[in-house]
């Protein structure tokens, strides 16, 4: 008996064997989206760069503040114009189809903005009525491939339609695509922040990559600095362009400086020449983002980890700049995930991701305390001014009441339509 | 692979007599083991306890255990096994059909591509067969080897940067694994 049972385990695990050649495998299947572009031509797009019906706010991007009015960045597609005279009531008024926008600036009556590598002049005398007054074809090189395509160059891509596939994993592994380049069109736009720059010209933040200081707009790339003479503002003129490092992210003016942001550190420039800006200091850190703000004699920081930014570190740096081209480090205070950066005397606003808005007290540097934290909203960037806090957040522009910082009240909402 | 089947198939043979015994006709069984299931990318450990009524050359029960292959997942399912032959040592045969519940390891949470992941379970199957040695004492050592089969669900949250930042919100990506692997188990069994 044992002898058969013997038999029987035999070939039973020899077909075990063999199964295990044969049968033994794993299996994956990947389903994801991807983005296929919706061409226009580019006569039809320039066409439609006007002062169209309003729409509703969906994927918000940089905002910019002229007089009364708010340019509000929707990422990819254009600019809302939102009449901002009563904050408790903002309206939108309309809307500028600009494919590939994510930045701009203004001076005067004029507003410059990218259309993906291109810049338009815009007239928006009234805002209502807007004109376009001169476009720069390839002004921004770095921005010619949209999304990680290689758009076709007589057509402009004005929409993604998503679409979802179903492969396996081994075959998405070997398809030698980027992987996150079609989705930059869902990318978010970090604000801003308020700028020394006065009128006549407007307020970004110190997520922008536009600014203007005087006759000149200062945009920056990648890894590049680009001057554009804006003394004849509807007819700029690219002048000059400044390499730079990698991992440039923001530009902010103040005075006759430029502070860049880069992944890696600050650059300060001089305008002492404005059409040639050099570089008189700078400010190494860890590689994180490092939205920027300054004054006279010191700059405020923002490093944040988390997705292309990398690093592990989250907090506010106050740099002594007093002394360029010497910098040095102050002080650091810790936050969760910091953003854009905003100071209106000695309040500093912060906005710390899912943490909230945060208000400070910086009138002593060496002791900066927190006032409030408005909570309970995912913060982008901020611009305080007036006693108003613009703040976009993920689920919309919100509109904070400062003037009484033991009672800050929020004045208005615009949500977002998902 | 090879090596393991050729080291069991020595086991077998350098076995030595066991007693008989005697099996009421039904009775309560518990069948406890511990094993590896081996697959294309990865040898995992696994245990598993399976308790329910059998008979001489029948047996069916409620079984549940770990497993670690890919995720770590707690697979509950219905084990049935039919015994052949009689004497000191039995052949038999075993068909298992469940579910693999996700209890996922932090890590196995942890996507390569900036993510974080949700892991869903899926079903179980589970067949083969075994030897079973009869000891004095009503209880028997298994070994046992066959094939295994496991699904699972991976739901990675992915945060897609670009060039003025990152996506609000993540792009959720699916991966659908169908594992199929060769299970090599020993046990006790008490009755």
């Amino acid at each position: 008996m044992r002898n058969n049972n013997r038999l029987l385990l035999l070939p039973l695990l020899l077909a075990v064997c063999v199964l295990q050649t044969a049968c033994i495998k794993d299996d994956c299947t990947h389903t994801y989206t991807y983005y296929e572009p919706v061409y226009r031509t580019k006569d039809e797009v320039r066409a439609n760069i006007k002062s169209n019906a309003p729409q509703e706010v969906k994927n918000p991007g940089k905002i910019y503040i002229k007089g009364a009015y708010i340019f509000l960045n929707e990422i990819d597609k254009g600019i809302h114009v939102i009449d901002n005279s009563n904050p408790a009531q903002p309206k939108n008024l309309s809307f500028i189809n600009i494919p590939g926008n994510m930045d701009m600036a203004v001076k005067g009556n004029t507003l410059y903005a990218d259309l993906y590598q291109d810049l338009i002049a815009i007239d928006i005398t009234n805002p209502q009525q807007i004109v376009t007054k001169k476009i720069i074809d390839d002004a921004f090189p770095h921005r010619r491939y949209a999304n990680g395509f290689m758009a076709d160059t007589n057509m402009i891509i004005i929409n993604w339609t998503a679409k979802t596939q179903s492969i396996s994993c081994s075959e998405y592994q070997n398809r030698g695509s980027c992987r996150g380049c079609i989705f930059e069109t869902f990318s978010t736009a970090d604000g801003n922040n308020k700028s020394a720059g006065a009128s006549p010209f407007g307020s970004g933040g110190s997520m922008a990559r536009f600014a203007i200081v005087n006759n000149y707009l200062y945009t920056v790339g990648n890894n590049n600095l680009d001057v554009f003479d804006i003394n004849n503002s509807a007819a700029p003129t690219k002048n000059n362009s400044v390499p730079l490092s990698f991992g440039i992210e923001t530009i902010y003016p103040f005075k006759d400086r430029l502070f860049i942001g880069s992944n890696t550190g600050m650059l300060i420039y001089s305008l002492q020449n404005p059409a040639t800006p050099n570089e008189i200091g700078k400010f190494e850190h860890a590689r994180v983002c490092d939205p920027v703000i300054a004054e006279d004699n010191v700059a405020f920081v923002t490093l944040r980890s988390g997705s292309t930014c990398a690093g592990f570190t989250n907090q506010l740096d106050v740099v002594n700049i007093q002394w360029l081209p010497a910098t040095s480090l102050f002080k650091s205070y810790p936050m969760t995930n910091p953003h854009g950066l905003s100071k209106d005397g000695n309040t500093l606003f912060v906005c710390d991701g899912a943490a909230g808005l945060k208000v400070l007290n910086a009138t002593y540097l060496s002791d900066i305390k927190t006032i409030t934290t408005i909570s309970n909203i995912d913060t982008y960037d901020v611009i305080a001014q007036n006693g108003v806090a613009l703040v976009v957040a993920k689920d919309g522009l919100y509109q904070y009441d400062y003037t009484n910082l033991n009672n800050i009240r929020l004045l208005s909402k615009i949500g977002i339509t998902q | 692979m090879k090596f393991i089947c050729l080291c069991l198939l020595a086991c077998i043979n350098c076995w030595g007599a066991t007693a008989q015994k005697k099996v009421s006709k039904f009775n309560f069984q518990s069948i406890n083991e511990v094993g590896f299931t081996a697959g294309e990318n990865a040898t995992r450990m696994q245990f598993s306890t399976s308790n329910g009524i059998g008979n001489k050359n029948w047996y069916a029960g409620l079984a549940t255990g770990m497993d670690f292959y890919r995720f770590r997942t707690v697979p509950v399912y219905t084990d049935f096994r039919y015994r052949f032959l009689k004497g000191p040592g039995q052949v038999f045969a075993y068909i298992n059909t469940g579910y693999h519940f996700a209890w996922a390891t932090t890590n196995e949470k942890v996507n390569i591509w900036q993510g974080s992941s949700t892991v869903q379970g899926g079903v179980h199957f589970a067949a083969g067969g075994g030897y079973q040695f009869n000891l004095k004492n009503k209880h028997a050592i298994l070994i046992s080897a066959g094939y295994s089969y496991k699904r699972a669900t991976e739901k990675v949250n992915l945060t897609i940067c670009g060039f003025a930042g990152c996506n609000p919100s993540p792009v959720v990506e699916e991966y659908k694994y169908r594992l199929r692997r060769l299970s090599l188990k020993v046990g006790w069994l008490l009755q």
